[in-house]
């Protein structure tokens, strides 16, 4: 019964790697997880007191039994143990939960990526488990085996002979006697404040570890030397960032410019400190930058702002990928304002991303080329008004709109005719806000177009009040004689011209159509009352 | 890597002996199978023999030595050797000892021997018995080390040898622009720390191996050493004692930069290669840099190789254009390094002080270092550390073999000569005993330079 319930809880162990491994600490499976051989552990911890197994290469054993055997390298939980040198694993009863999830999380540690540079061993030792004991074979530590015989033998050989020590006896004759030195005592008072020493020091090594390296260059006197030391800078740039110090990074950046700018180093130098800077550029910074950002609350706007005007060309394309990236505020709104203003020095680059597959890249790339107002960009947009997905379709119209000419016409006008509202919406906006006389004339002659009437009221609306920009005379006409048309059939839908109609005339405050509107005041349609009310007041100025 | 003796790998000669013996026991000595790993054994056991003489392997707890040295075991040998341990245990057997060339036949014979042991009253006994007429092979009884009785000391002392000759492996890597295991050097950290929670004076007394002629690499450990042991007092957590503890392992490493011509001159240096000698803390900050990506540990070895020779009031090297504040951990390994470089006969001292006296001129010097952790190091070792050696009041002359951190001038001494002046060899008198009327029984009288008279405290621990 014993061997089955042990076989049980190693196995769910060597199964709780791949799932703490998988799911983040505060997910129910990673904490099912944990439960489930804590408590399979207490139990069997509560009839035996304790559980001593040894590990071999692939195999655990408990009282000479094999309970565990796993060859597979990747997957052996022996094995894992065994390499570090783990040869025997006690669990004591009355073990808590947070020593068996800290075991539990130090195995499911990524030894490769996550911490390469630390074993389970030191892991466990550093965690100080009280109820989980571990004895360790520490011989892949011996570097020579026979270096302790060599050294004591040394030691013996070279060691004083009677002789030697009786002379050193007869020497003390013609000593002076020593005299009393009054040694002041340790206090608790001492230790404490040593201890608020050690955390300060904490607190502050990366920054002095930072003024260690622009000391450091004083000190170099070859070109290697320079080179190393700006390319630690240039690390430490990065490991900030990764830390998100971003502080740090400013003040980095602002000591390598001042530096170079000072010549503070030597001409020999400052390629180097360039070479550091634009470590800022880089995939990896801008990355952990990134990362960062998905928790801005800890970063000002200014400072954030204050990184970004660092940032050259070179940044535009990773600053763009990890756009694509973001989908939630507030990195998103960030990145769009930093490549605002940086992407203009790179608009082909920006243009040349229209054409990437995930459609809010695309989108919020036609809303960068919209903030920045380059009408270079305007030959890239038109293409993106053919997209399939609608909010990009929206984006290129709102653009074409602001920032197109006649010539995009042609491209807006088609999607008068698009399926989804939205966009049709969208491309009535864009005309009128091109505001040409040929964009006038489409308007004008969608609205006297036989299709008009058929449209949605939202966009017969859209449309009347588009056109209600220009208020010319054939305009106020037209609306006139919409709204004062009657129909016998499809009431509705001639109801929805006219409330259009009426919403326009209100808007360009045309006080001749206020008797036609008095008459259609009292109306049985709800819509078409509403407008014209609202075109009464406005006429009025009420 | 295990060790090669003329070119065989010493796990090998002990993985062809497991063969012959387990294959012994499933088939007919004379077996075809048996016979080519018997010869497979003989061709290396023989040429060893023929290189280095007799061959002893040794049982001892669960592990293999050949000549007293010990076997390492990859991974891969882990099963076989195991198995040849439990054989060896069923019979009682403790050691074979191959004295002189075998041939197939002493084989063969051994191997039947071996294989019967096993059933007769005591497997030993019938070994022994049986082997008188084979000259060349030789065997003992397997000696019961009980958990409880192994001897704490021992394994302290193993792991301050081991942490030495790992250091020192490191620096050749260093120096060959190898790559280096920075895992190893964190578990070689963690058990010096768990020794020092151990035996923290009998390292300090080891520490006190000056005459060593690799100073270098036991200066390393030694101020890791100090380090460690004040960090301790202080209450530093484990995380923080091997950051520290790793720090001051690594404080000299500028110095495998420096070119021995300098680094090992008998006479003083000239003021040129004094200028040299000062780089080495920029040297050693520059070398971390190089060595990996940052992290933690890095910048914690980098700034206390960086700034170890500074001084508090940085009156040191390397000069800063804009002096900080010294970090934490320099501040310890500051003190540590200059205690144990004045007690050693290297590059700062020619002629090394006491350890007694190194204390008084650090405390005279009392501005080079954070008073408190001075304060703190000198409770630590006392005002006779470890090493020490001394004339009682009472006579008798005696090496400091344990410091008293109640009382600093009140060590432990281990006699070594009498009141008559006769050679006594290890009585140990503790100076804070009292007679009837409470008075201290004994007093320091006089101290001496036990570098003088070649009198090192090592030899009394190992």
């Amino acid at each position: 019964m014993a061997l089955e319930e042990i076989k049980d809880i190693l196995r769910d162990i060597e199964r709780s790697r791949k799932n703490l491994r998988l799911y983040p600490s505060n997910n129910p499976v990673y904490l099912k997880t944990i439960d489930r051989i804590y408590t399979k552990l207490d139990s069997y911890l509560d009839t035996n007191d304790e559980l001593t197994i040894k590990v071999k290469q692939y195999d655990i054993i408990f009282n000479d039994e094999a309970v565990y055997h796993n060859n597979n390298r990747d997957e052996s939980l022996a094995l894992l143990l065994f390499k570090d040198g783990i040869r025997e694993l006690t669990f004591i009863k009355g073990v808590p939960r947070d020593e068996v999830r800290a075991f539990l999380e130090i195995l499911s540690s990524d030894f490769q990526v996550e911490v390469p540079e630390e074993d389970i061993v030191t892991l466990m030792w550093e965690r100080e488990f009280r109820l989980i004991l571990y004895v360790v074979d520490n011989n892949y530590l011996l570097e020579d085996e026979n270096y302790e015989a060599t050294a004591v033998e040394y030691v013996k050989k070279h060691s004083a002979g009677k002789k030697d020590v009786l002379n050193a006896y007869r020497d003390t004759a013609n000593l002076k006697e020593v005299s009393h030195i009054d040694t002041e005592p340790f206090t608790e008072e001492d230790r404490r404040s040593i201890l608020g020493d050690l955390e300060r020091s904490s607190e502050e090594r990366l920054s002095k570890m930072i003024s260690l390296l622009f000391e450091m260059l004083f000190l170099a006197d070859n070109k290697e030397d320079y080179e190393s030391i700006a390319g630690s800078i240039a690390l430490f740039i990065n490991y900030s960032m990764k830390h998100k110090n971003l502080t740090d990074v400013i003040d980095i950046i602002n000591r390598i410019k001042s530096s170079i700018e000072g010549n503070v180093y030597g001409p020999e130098v400052n390629p180097f400190m360039q070479t550091a800077l634009d470590v800022i550029n880089s995939d990896k910074f801008i990355r952990f930058f990134g990362l960062g950002l998905e928790e801005e609350s800890r970063w000002g706007h200014d400072t954030i702002y204050e990184l970004a005007g660092f940032f050259s060309r070179s940044a535009i394309p990773h600053l763009v990928d990890i756009l694509g990236e973001k989908k939630i505020n507030p990195a998103e709104k960030i990145l769009i304002s930093i490549l605002s203003e940086l992407g203009r020095e790179d608009i082909p680059f920006l243009a040349h991303r229209l054409n990437d597959s995930k459609w809010h890249l695309v989108r919020n790339i036609l809303h960068i080329l919209r903030q920045i107002g380059d009408r270079t960009s305007v030959k890239f947009i038109e293409k993106a008004v053919r997209h399939p997905n609608k909010h990009v379709k929206v984006e290129a119209l709102n653009v074409l709109g602001e920032m197109g000419s006649d010539k995009n016409l042609p491209v807006i006008r088609d999607c008068l005719t698009d399926p989804d509202v939205v966009v049709r919406l969208a491309s009535i906006s864009a005309i009128g806000n091109l505001g040409t006389p040929d964009s006038q004339k489409i308007i004008l002659d969608e609205i006297k177009s036989k299709n008009f009437h058929e449209r949605g009221y939202s966009e017969k609306r859209e449309l009347f009040l588009t056109l209600a920009k220009w208020k010319g005379d054939d305009i106020i006409d037209l609306a006139l004689r919409s709204l004062r048309k009657r129909a016998f059939f499809k009431k509705t839908k001639n109801n929805e011209t006219r409330a259009a109609a009426a919403y326009a005339l209100g808007v360009m405050e045309v006080t001749e159509a206020l008797d036609p509107l008095m008459k259609l005041q009292h109306s049985r349609n709800t819509l078409l009352q509403k407008n014209v009310l609202e075109a009464i007041k406005k006429i009025n100025h009420e | 890597m295990n060790k090669k003796v003329n070119g065989i790998i010493i796990e090998d000669v002990l993985k062809k002996l497991a063969i012959v013996l387990k294959q012994g026991q499933f088939h007919d000595v004379d077996n075809a199978l048996v016979m080519t790993s018997i010869k497979v054994f003989l061709k290396l056991i023989n040429e060893l023999i023929e290189h280095d003489g007799s061959q002893k392997i040794d049982l001892i707890g669960d592990l293999f030595y050949l000549n007293n040295a010990r076997v390492k075991y990859s991974s891969k040998s882990s099963v076989i050797l195991d198995d040849l341990s439990r054989e060896f245990i069923k019979r009682d057997l403790g050691s074979v000892a191959f004295t002189s060339q075998l041939s197939i036949d002493d084989i063969k014979v051994f191997l039947k021997i071996f294989t019967d042991a096993v059933y007769q009253g005591d497997s030993f006994e019938s070994i022994k018995a049986s082997l008188t007429n084979i000259e060349g092979i030789e065997v003992d009884r397997l000696k019961h080390i009980k958990e409880e009785e192994k001897d704490k000391r021992r394994t302290v002392i193993t792991s301050y040898f081991n942490a030495v000759s790992f250091v020192k492996a490191l620096t050749t890597k260093l120096e060959s622009k190898e790559k280096i295991s920075v895992k190893t050097a964190k578990r070689v950290v963690g058990t010096m720390i768990d020794a020092i929670f151990n035996e923290e004076q009998l390292l300090f007394g080891l520490s006190a191996i000056k005459d060593f002629d690799e100073y270098t690499y036991h200066h390393c450990v030694n101020v890791s050493v100090l380090s460690i042991a004040m960090g301790q007092r202080i209450g530093l957590k484990r995380k923080a004692l091997v950051e520290l503890g790793f720090a001051a392992l690594f404080h000299d490493i500028g110095k495998t930069s420096i070119p021995n011509t300098i680094l090992n001159k008998p006479s003083d240096f000239t003021e040129e290669e004094w200028k040299v000698m000062k780089r080495h803390p920029y040297l050693g900050a520059l070398s971390m840099l190089r060595l990996k990506e940052p992290d933690t540990s890095l910048i914690s070895n980098a700034i206390v190789s960086m700034e170890h020779h500074m001084s508090s009031e940085h009156s040191g090297y390397p000069e800063m254009r804009n002096p900080m504040e010294l970090d934490f951990y320099s501040n310890i390994v500051t003190i540590a390094d200059r205690y144990d470089a004045m007690t050693s006969s290297r590059v700062y001292q020619r002629i090394p002080l006491s350890p007694d006296e190194a204390v008084r001129r650090m405390m005279e010097t009392s501005h080079f270092y954070d008073p408190r952790l001075l304060k703190l190091f000198v409770h630590m070792l006392g005002l006779y550390p470890a090493g020490s050696l001394v004339l009682l009041n009472s006579g008798e002359m005696g090496i400091v073999c344990e410091g008293n951190p109640q009382c600093t001038e009140r060590p432990k001494v281990s006699i070594i000569v009498d009141k008559e002046g006769n050679n006594v060899d290890g009585v140990t008198v503790d100076l804070r005993e009292r007679d009837h009327a409470g008075n201290y029984t004994k007093n320091i009288l006089k101290t001496l330079e036990p570098h003088k008279y070649k009198i090192n405290l090592a030899e009394h621990l190992l």
